[in-house]
Parts: structure tokens; C-alpha cells; sequence
């Protein structure tokens, strides 16, 4: 994973087969495992996408990322604040007009959306309100 | 999402803001259809109505029974709609 980011050194049909080796492994380690090991993860695939230059190279990291991330619901329950800004940041992909990307955009926001509900219903940290509201506010 | 509401008035808060353009777009249709008939067998109008029922039906698949209250509110409505086109199409196969 540790490329040096320039897009011809990046394989990206071993990329996606390690991401998906990746997110199958959820729920085989104890909790401080798998948060280190998947802010670990999180933190190369973004500093990865940084590096890229085209749309295209940045349009599979994220939905690397996307599927990663959605493997992962326990964390993202117990990581609201990163819930909050991958939701956001879906919701902004779907805005997108690169090819494919709103489609990926909108399955892994149903997905984590189902495996998290219940996240959005109740008032986390300092919002004020439930998160739902925001999502409702925010319809386009 | 609105499922995890245990709070019954709260769903439906949610289940109402979530169709308000929805219901909206609805609204405009009913009043233009009262106006004219005719504009409801309009192509971009009855494009418009297809895309409003699948809107509720996604939300209904979803939210289950905590939709009702709201198909309370457009059943009459809805049924005149589907009343009306089920005419049209026998009247077309005539």
C-alpha cells in the first residue's frame, strides 16, 4: 500500500483485492486491535489518495476507503465523530459526477446506514440534536 | 433510520419532513389537476406523479407501519389519481 503515489506505480486491481481482504477480516480482532489496525489502514489510504493527482486514481482510493469503512460498523459506533464526516463525505460524493462514483457513493451510504441506525437517532457529543434532522435539512 | 425512533410522534416528524418537497410536489399537482383534468394526463405531469409515488414507496419499504399515518393523508388523494388513470387506460384499450 505504501506507494509513492505517482498513479502508474499504483496497482489497483491488487489495491481493491487487498481492500477487500482488508474489510473481510472485521470482527477477528479485540476491539483496540481492530481500531489501531483500521485507523492504520485508513491512514495509508489516505495518505495514498493525497498523492494521487487524477480524478480517476482519487475516485478508486475513496471507494476503497468507502468499502473499507463500511466493513467496519462496530468502530464507526464507536466512533461518532468519524461517522459524522464519512456520512458527510458520502453525501458529498453523491454530488459527484465522475463515473461511478455516486453509485458507490449511495451503496455504502444505505449500508452503513443500516448497520449503524442507530446512530442518527439519538443526540451525539455536542450536536444538540439528533443527526437525522441535519440529513433531513440537507435533502436536496 | 427512522425505524431506531422509539418515540411515535418523532417518527412521524421525521417520516413528514422527509416527504415535505415530496408532499409538496404533490400538492402542486392535485391543485393544477383541479384546475384542469386534462393536466394530469400531461406526459412531464404523469412523470412527475411516477416519481412522487416512488419516492413514498422507498420510504414505505423502509420505515414500515410508521408510514401509515402519513398514506392516511394522501390515500384519498392517491386513489382518485389511480382511479382516473385506470379510466384513461380503458378508455385508450377501447
Amino acid at each position: 500500500m505504501q506507494a509513492d503515489g505517482r498513479e502508474n506505480n499504483i496497482n489497483f486491481d491488487a489495491l481493491n483485492k487487498l481492500c477487500w481482504a482488508l474489510g473481510s477480516i472485521s470482527g477477528c480482532m479485540s476491539v483496540d486491535k481492530e481500531n489501531q489496525f483500521l485507523c492504520t489502514v485508513i491512514k495509508e489510504l489516505l495518505n495514498l489518495c493525497e498523492k494521487s493527482t487524477t480524478k480517476n486514481t482519487k475516485a478508486q482510493i475513496a471507494a476503497d476507503i468507502m468499502y473499507v469503512v463500511g466493513q467496519f460498523p462496530g468502530f464507526l459506533i464507536n466512533h461518532w465523530a468519524f461517522l459524522k464526516t464519512v456520512m458527510n463525505k458520502l453525501h458529498e460524493f453523491m454530488h459527484e459526477s465522475h463515473p461511478g462514483v455516486q453509485d458507490m457513493a449511495s451503496e455504502t451510504y444505505l449500508k452503513i446506514a443500516k448497520l449503524t441506525k442507530q446512530m442518527f437517532v439519538k443526540v451525539n457529543d455536542r450536536d444538540g440534536e439528533p443527526f437525522i434532522n441535519t440529513i433531513i435539512r440537507n435533502l436536496p | 433510520m427512522i425505524s431506531e425512533e422509539h418515540d411515535p410522534n418523532q417518527q412521524d416528524l421525521y417520516v413528514n419532513n422527509l416527504l415535505q418537497y415530496s408532499h409538496q410536489d404533490f400538492q402542486v399537482q392535485l391543485n393544477n389537476a383541479n384546475m384542469n383534468m386534462s393536466e394530469l394526463f400531461q406526459h412531464y405531469n404523469i412523470k412527475a406523479i411516477d416519481h412522487i409515488i416512488k419516492i413514498n414507496q422507498r420510504v414505505a419499504e423502509s420505515t414500515g407501519y410508521i408510514y401509515l399515518n402519513y398514506l392516511k393523508n394522501i390515500f384519498q388523494d392517491l386513489l382518485k389519481i389511480y382511479n382516473l388513470y385506470s379510466q384513461q387506460i380503458s378508455n385508450a384499450v377501447v
